[in-house]
């Protein structure tokens, strides 16, 4: 236990203990209202590049165990903690497990300040400082202004698989483009069918050959509109489309929306948590759901796709639907993990849409 | 879906007194449901028995009823005001169970009336544990393998399916009365046979045993486009087998991964679903602690105390929003009341930790078994909000008011502290922290209490600190660190030798000052108005206070329900807060009790969710830059706070000024030798009176004063231990057993004024003038305690010349205490002769009753006065004098003797009841029918069997030959069975229990052959020891049970009214038309 540091863009420095790797962190900080689910958070690839502050003040009550992770290795560059359980009567104790996956974390934070001071200002960069008698404030918020936003280079290359893998045997073939995939998805996908699942940049020949029956392309941390992802993702969803029946979740159906005529835009800081509600737009019913994005799709006029859910607090576009193709995508994370499971029947409705789709063809 | 435009107006039942089991919540869902429903046009109707309800006041609700609940009532009101619908869900268990017999007696269907929110059968299958788990099996959901018995024989055989123990429950009972966990088959046999008597349908269900299970209670709501969402996931602390009602509860799960979370979240909405219920639901789950499996182990097809809880915890109205989801609306259509720009589609999101601990009331009987289990004792709860679990369980522990300012140690021997863990009472946390503290592991604690190790750790960290308070020097860091584990000034000064004001003075030189954060709904993600505060030091307070502004008043509320402190305070606060802000003030409320309508955050300016001791009121004052406070209305919790914040007054930063009565004025009333010489200055009279400082001081007093004397412990307020003595033998028991005498703590001793009538007087005062609004006759003789007896309103007996006695007796005490608001008088009545008993400077537990009788709204009034206005300009002339009255108002007590197996339902100074209810008719056997109906206990034929003691003998001697007349035979023991007669009035004798002979009287009333009793019992120590089993077998048998002549007087109105005559059902309003 020592003391350290957090510095924010806009000048704030906020005292704190330290545990964990004792590193320098920079990231982007940001906010997530969850009040269970820290395993799956702190191994979600979407939140590559960020520092995460957890708004419950209690993390580690209940230990961590890989069973729950969402990838093989913990993706947060930093942690934000107001009260920290660093024992825990099953799985492994909370400190042990910062040590051991090497994460910097901060904690005794008034979390709820630094939560309306991101809710105000927006999402911010921030450092954090594990070495504070080294630390010049005043060069260090300098860099901090003159660091480019870590989703200014493409992090989806950073948890994106390198080479092919496939899981599971079930009859139907999916393809999975992974763009920073969570298990969880994976494991939903396996119910129904085999997944073959190849990094973001696989071009369409290569997915051809594959034969699947329908595509997912996935969740994944950074900015959409990226120049590497648009030439590359984004140029064969294109292609995609026309093909087969093709499902994007949060970082995919942002990609899909660009594909389709959408553009994309900045959310002030992001959804981030497990109580969001969305109307699916035709039922009009609501649904909680599991949210994880800092990007959102915007509504362009005269689109071949429409909009088939809504954020039910501010309206954002949740889910759009192409008018002619098999072809839809949601924000929100149906596979949970953590979260409500009100929307797992999604995948249910995707595996029946990719053997209509077959039987039609 | 819009809301429903074929409904105009809509019945709302209330659930009636306060219950062990049924506290303040319904009046808050209740309320709710009426100002939800009438904000959306429709017009409401309120039918509720307790006058001490903001539902029943004219601002809540369109058409009130103060009327007794049941179905013939129900019914005339059905007929009379044709309602379009009927909410079921909001009165509790005892609303739902009328609303399904008016469905299932065809009465909602003749008269077209619709239930709204569950169908019935709905509540039909929530409510059959058979039917309830056929479903459960249908939606492949696990409940505890279990048979529903209608006999000791079915029982039988049930039990041969499953293994011992085994748990019972009888169907339809409230807070689960009659529950109990069975080792063997002739602990079964005791509690089933027990259980089938108590339940209304005869039926026990004896189940799987799921002792030790972690507890989880999930509020979930569903609308009619089937749109589902989880309010709060609750975790109870103590295992399966504490009521979770008597649990100390956590909300947040603490425990649960997401996966264990998400998976019992999904169940829940699994299962309101296939209920199709409308509105609000309650679903518990019990957890296997070693590997993951689950059952459902209950559901409340309604809002309840847990739905109450949980509003408050996460600040989402459920009862508000379950009423509009009722007349068709949808959640997305339903404003979202925390952030008003979104909708009610939305989960609430925590950023802090909420615990719930219970209030019991054993502090009031020192004979009960304290052990809590399946059945519910605890008539209150405490909430408090923290960012911890050491914060909040520190805060809720100092916000109970039991004397314990957080973990203090407990004096207990070593293997009773092993026999708490293992059957714990209500001292089980403190228990827990003083195990830990000899020394016992963590991991043994858990094992002895079934409590998960990690709240035990918790409570380890709090204990372990101690040892640093004690130890090192209380520095900056070390202050800090004990504030943020909850620890209180008064504990810290305690463990570090200094005073709790010290400890104040050094925290403020280091600036370490609570922060106050919002209680969103959302953690922070979305702006949110709600004006509702929680504190908590591990954020950095506000630079800067509120800015000031001398139109701010703090109202202090009055803490958990506890008997002689019930919900008749939160009335008046509540009353003060909306018309404070109605005046133009900023009504500030302080409160610790979930259950309220004060603690609703629509109420109030502003409302801080915080625990009621000096500390936490100095720091809200601080926060708001407020120094004008008001402590009339909360009772003693907050009439407790005047002396002591009168002394920080003028030092005080804001400096503090008390609104109304004055402290030092309260002060001559409660202190008995002030008072006393204030009573002599003015040649009133009072009971002679003596302290003594040792048991010779005080035997001597006896003797000067002459027995009977009432004794008392000085300043132990609301009449706790105070006890009448006939005769040395019981004054000697008295000192030994209930209440020490030492220099520090004197006993006092008053002249009993035995056949004395009693007179409760309410009355408002603004230095200038004063109002006698309410003169209250008491049923039964002085010596019963006030809250306990039965009184009517015009009085009854007293002449008009002893009536404007009374009055100028009460106007010359409210001037010279220099009364500024409230006033309550007690008088005793004897022979022509006025005692004055007591004067009380505040609002009394009657204020809610005299004013639904007079229609006047006395608590509002006192705001006013309060703030500076004049009664000559509050009330017109002609409403000053008491009105010649064309009905009887009545206000009686309901006894929880039932719950509380130990207590001797024996009445006297001592308060033992927990609410009351009000009845009103045009005569006073009609209001005193009324009455006696809503407790449940009447008989109008049949066997009365009289056991009276010597001195009262001549005066049976009518009393005998009146139910004769009215057709009832009487069975007495021999003294009195002699003495009748020897009259000529024929009594059949029975045998005493001490003679062993059949038939006695306890034979009798277990075969149901005795109707009524009438036992003034000799009050001596051992007499009244012998009479003990009759009155606990009369209370157990539920046979009407009277202890007073003058209330068997008052029965025999009752039933010469309801033999000759029908009651008549009308709204209160209807009675206040001039």
């Amino acid at each position: 236990m020592s003391t350290a540091f957090l510095v924010l863009e806009d000048g704030t420095l906020i005292k704190a203990k330290h545990a964990g790797a004792k590193r320098d962190v920079f990231g982007e900080i940001v906010f997530n209202t969850s009040m269970t689910g820290y395993e799956e958070a702190f191994t979600d690839p979407s939140y590559a590049g960020q520092i995460l502050l957890m708004t419950y003040p209690l993390v580690g009550n209940y230990g961590i165990r890989k069973k729950n992770f969402e990838s093989n290795k913990v993706q947060i560059r930093g942690l934000i903690l107001k009260e920290p359980c660093f024992f825990a009567y099953r799985g492994m104790h909370l400190d042990k497990f910062l040590d051991l996956s090497k994460v910097s974390c901060l904690y005794n934070i008034d979390t709820r300040a630094l939560t309306l001071k991101i809710r105000k200002h927006g999402t911010m960069k921030a450092m954090i400082v594990a070495h504070p008698s080294k630390m010049d404030y005043h060069a260090l918020l300098r860099r901090i202004k003159q660091t480019p936003y870590p989703d200014a280079e493409n992090l989806v290359a950073h948890v994106s698989c390198t080479k092919k893998i496939i899981h599971g045997k079930g009859p139907s073939r999916f393809v999975l483009i992974d763009c920073g995939v969570k298990s969880s998805i994976l494991k939903h996908l396996i119910k129904h069918g085999t997944v073959i699942q190849v990094p973001f940049d696989t071009d369409i020949k290569t997915i051809d050959r594959l034969k699947p029956d329908g595509i997912v392309v996935s969740n994944g941390p950074g900015n959409p509109a990226h120049q590497a992802i648009l030439s590359t993702t984004a140029k064969t969803v294109e292609k995609l489309i026309d093909k087969y029946p093709v499902m994007g979740i949060c970082l995919g159906h942002q990609i899909l929306g660009l594909v389709l005529g959408f553009k994309t835009y900045k959310l002030k800081f992001g959804h981030r948590g497990s109580n969001h509600a969305v109307k699916h737009v035709c039922s009009q019913k609501i649904y909680i759901t599991s949210q994880n994005h800092g990007y959102a799709l915007q509504a362009q006029k005269n689109l071949d796709a429409e909009i088939t859910w809504v954020n039910v607090n501010d309206g954002t576009i949740e889910g759009i639907r192409h008018r002619t193709r098999p072809v839809f995508s949601v924000q929100f994370h149906p596979e949970a993990a953590p979260g409500p499971r009100d929307t797992w029947f999604l995948f249910k409705e995707f595996s029946e849409l990719t053997i209509c789709q077959n039987a039609k063809t | 879906m819009p809301k429903r435009k074929d409904l105009k107006k809509i019945l709302i039942i209330g659930s009636g007194p306060i219950i062990i089991g049924q506290a303040a919540e319904f009046d808050f869902s209740g309320s709710q449901a009426s100002w939800s429903l009438k904000e959306e046009g429709y017009r409401t109707i309120i039918v509720n028995s307790n006058p001490a309800t903001i539902q029943t006041d004219e601002r809540t609700a369109d058409i009130v009823y103060i009327e007794p609940l049941n179905i013939d009532t129900l019914t005339k009101i059905i007929k009379k005001e044709r309602p379009d619908g009927l909410l079921p869900g909001f009165g509790g268990q005892v609303a739902l169970n009328l609303s399904c017999e008016l469905a299932q007696q065809g009465i909602l269907g003749k008269y077209s009336v619709e239930l709204l929110g569950s169908t019935y059968e709905t509540i039909e299958i929530a409510e059959n544990r058979q039917a309830f788990r056929l479903l459960m099996e249908a939606v492949h959901e696990p409940s505890p393998r279990s048979s529903v018995c209608q006999s000791l024989d079915g029982v039988r055989q049930a039990v041969e399916q499953i293994s011992y123990p085994v748990l019972v429950r009888p169907a339809y009972t409230l807070g689960g009365t009659g529950s109990g966990v069975a080792e063997s088959w002739q602990d079964l046999q005791e509690i089933a046979s027990a259980g089938l008597r108590q339940s209304p349908i005869k039926q026990v269900l004896v189940e799987e045993n799921l002792l030790g299970w972690k507890e989880f209670e999930y509020e979930v709501m569903r609308d009619g486009n089937d749109n589902c969402i989880t309010i709060c996931g609750m975790e109870n602390i103590n295992p399966m087998g504490v009521h979770t009602g008597e649990s100390t509860v956590v909300a947040p799960t603490q425990t649960l991964t997401d996966q264990e979370h998400q998976k019992l979240r999904s169940t829940s909405l699994k299962i309101i679903r296939a209920l199709k219920i409308c509105g609000g639901c309650n679903i518990q789950f019990a957890v296997n602690r070693f590997k993951w499996e689950y059952r459902i182990i209950e559901v409340n097809p309604r809002v309840s105390r847990s739905s109450a809880l949980a509003s408050k915890a996460t600040g989402y109205p459920i009862a508000r929003v379950s009423a509009k989801i009722a007349v068709g609306m949808t959640l997305d259509e339903i404003p979202n009341a925390v952030t008003k720009k979104t909708s009610a589609a939305f989960e609430p999101t925590l950023d802090y930790v909420v615990v719930k601990i219970p209030r019991w009331p054993f502090d009031k009987f020192p004979t009960v078994d304290r052990r809590i289990t399946t059945q519910m004792k605890s008539t209150g709860e405490a909430m408090a909000i923290g960012s911890t679990i050491e914060e909040s369980l520190q805060k809720a522990l100092r916000a109970l008011e039991i004397d314990k300012y957080g973990f203090e140690p407990e004096p207990i021997i070593e293997h009773e502290l092993i026999k708490e863990l293992q059957e714990p009472t209500d001292r089980l946390l403190l228990c827990i922290a003083e195990a830990l503290r000899r020394g016992y592991s963590i991991k043994k604690v858990s094992e002895l209490t079934e409590i998960d190790k990690f709240f035990i750790r918790k409570i380890a960290r709090i204990v372990t600190f101690e040892k640093r308070l004690k130890r090192e020097r209380l520095d900056e860091q070390l202050l800090r660190q004990a504030k943020r584990l909850g620890y209180s000034d008064q504990t810290i000064a305690e463990l570090t030798n200094q005073t709790a004001r010290e400890i104040r003075r050094l925290r403020i030189s280091h600036d370490i000052r609570p922060g106050f954060n919002m209680v969103d709904t959302c953690a922070g993600e979305f702006e949110a108005i709600t004006p509702y505060f929680y504190s908590t030091y591990y954020t950095t307070p506000g630079k800067k206070y509120r800015k000031k502004n001398e139109k701010r008043i703090l109202i202090v509320g009055s803490g958990p329900i506890r008997i002689g402190q019930g919900i008749e305070f939160d009335y008046c606060c509540v009353h003060a807060a909306l018309t404070l802000k109605d005046a133009g003030f900023e009504a500030i409320m302080i409160n610790s009790n979930p259950e309220t309508v004060s603690t609703d955050f629509d109420v109030s300016s502003r409302l801080y969710f915080e625990p009621l001791t000096l500390e936490d009121v100095l720091n809200v004052l601080e926060e708001e830059n407020c120094s004008k406070i008001i402590l009339q209305f909360g009772g003693q919790t907050s009439i407790n706070l005047a002396m002591p914040l009168a002394k920080l007054g003028k030092t005080a930063k804001p400096r503090i000024s008390i609104l109304g009565t004055q402290p030092d004025d309260i002060h001559r009333a409660e202190d008995r030798k002030l008072f006393s010489h204030l009573l002599k200055s003015l040649k009133i009279k009072h009971p002679a009176f003596g302290t003594g400082y040792t048991y010779e001081d005080v035997k001597t007093m006896a003797e000067e004063v002459g027995y009977p004397v009432i004794v008392r412990p000085s300043y132990v307020l609301g009449g706790r231990a105070m006890e009448i003595v006939y005769e040395p033998e019981g004054l000697e028991q008295y000192i030994e057993t209930a209440a020490q005498v030492s220099k520090t703590h004197p006993v006092l001793v008053d002249k009993y004024i035995a056949d004395a009538v009693e007179v409760d007087v309410d009355a408002l005062c603004d230095g200038r003038d004063v109002y006698v609004a309410g003169i209250m006759e008491h049923i039964e003789q002085a010596g019963v305690h006030s809250g306990d007896s039965y009184c009517v309103m015009p009085p009854y007996t007293l002449t008009p010349r002893t009536v404007d006695r009374i009055k100028s007796i009460t106007r010359k005490l409210a001037f010279a205490l220099n009364t500024k608001g409230f006033i309550n008088m007690q008088f005793a009545i004897k022979k022509g002769a006025i005692f004055v008993l007591e004067a009380n400077p505040r609002a009394s537990r009657t204020i809610p009753y005299v004013s639904k009788t007079i229609n006047v709204p006395l608590a509002t009034l006192a705001t006013k006065i309060i703030i500076g206005e004049k009664l000559e300009n509050l009330l017109k002339a002609r409403q000053r004098t008491l009105p010649k009255s064309k009905f009887v108002s009545i206000k009686g007590p309901t006894f929880p003797f039932l719950k509380l197996p130990g207590v001797d339902p024996i009445l006297g100074p001592e308060m033992k009841s927990t609410g009351e209810i009000m009845a009103i008719d045009q005569s006073f056997g009609a209001a005193y029918y009324k009455a006696i109906l809503s407790d449940n206990k009447f008989s109008d034929h049949g066997t009365v069997y009289m056991t009276i003691r010597d001195e009262d003998k001549p005066k049976i001697v009518q009393l005998a030959k009146d139910f004769i007349s009215l057709g009832f035979s009487i069975v007495a023991t021999r003294g009195t069975a002699d003495f009748l007669k020897d009259l000529g009035i024929r009594v059949k004798t029975v045998y005493r229990i001490s003679e062993h002979k059949s038939p006695n009287a306890l034979d009798l009333m277990r075969q149901q052959k005795i109707h009524l009793i009438i036992n003034t019992p000799t009050l001596t120590f051992r007499a009244k020891r012998d009479g003990y089993a009759m009155r606990r077998l009369a209370v157990e048998l539920n046979i009407p049970f009277i202890t007073a002549l003058s209330s068997a007087s008052a029965e025999i109105e009752a039933i010469r009214f309801a033999k000759s005559a029908s009651l008549t059902t009308r709204p209160l309003q209807e009675y206040h038309r001039r």
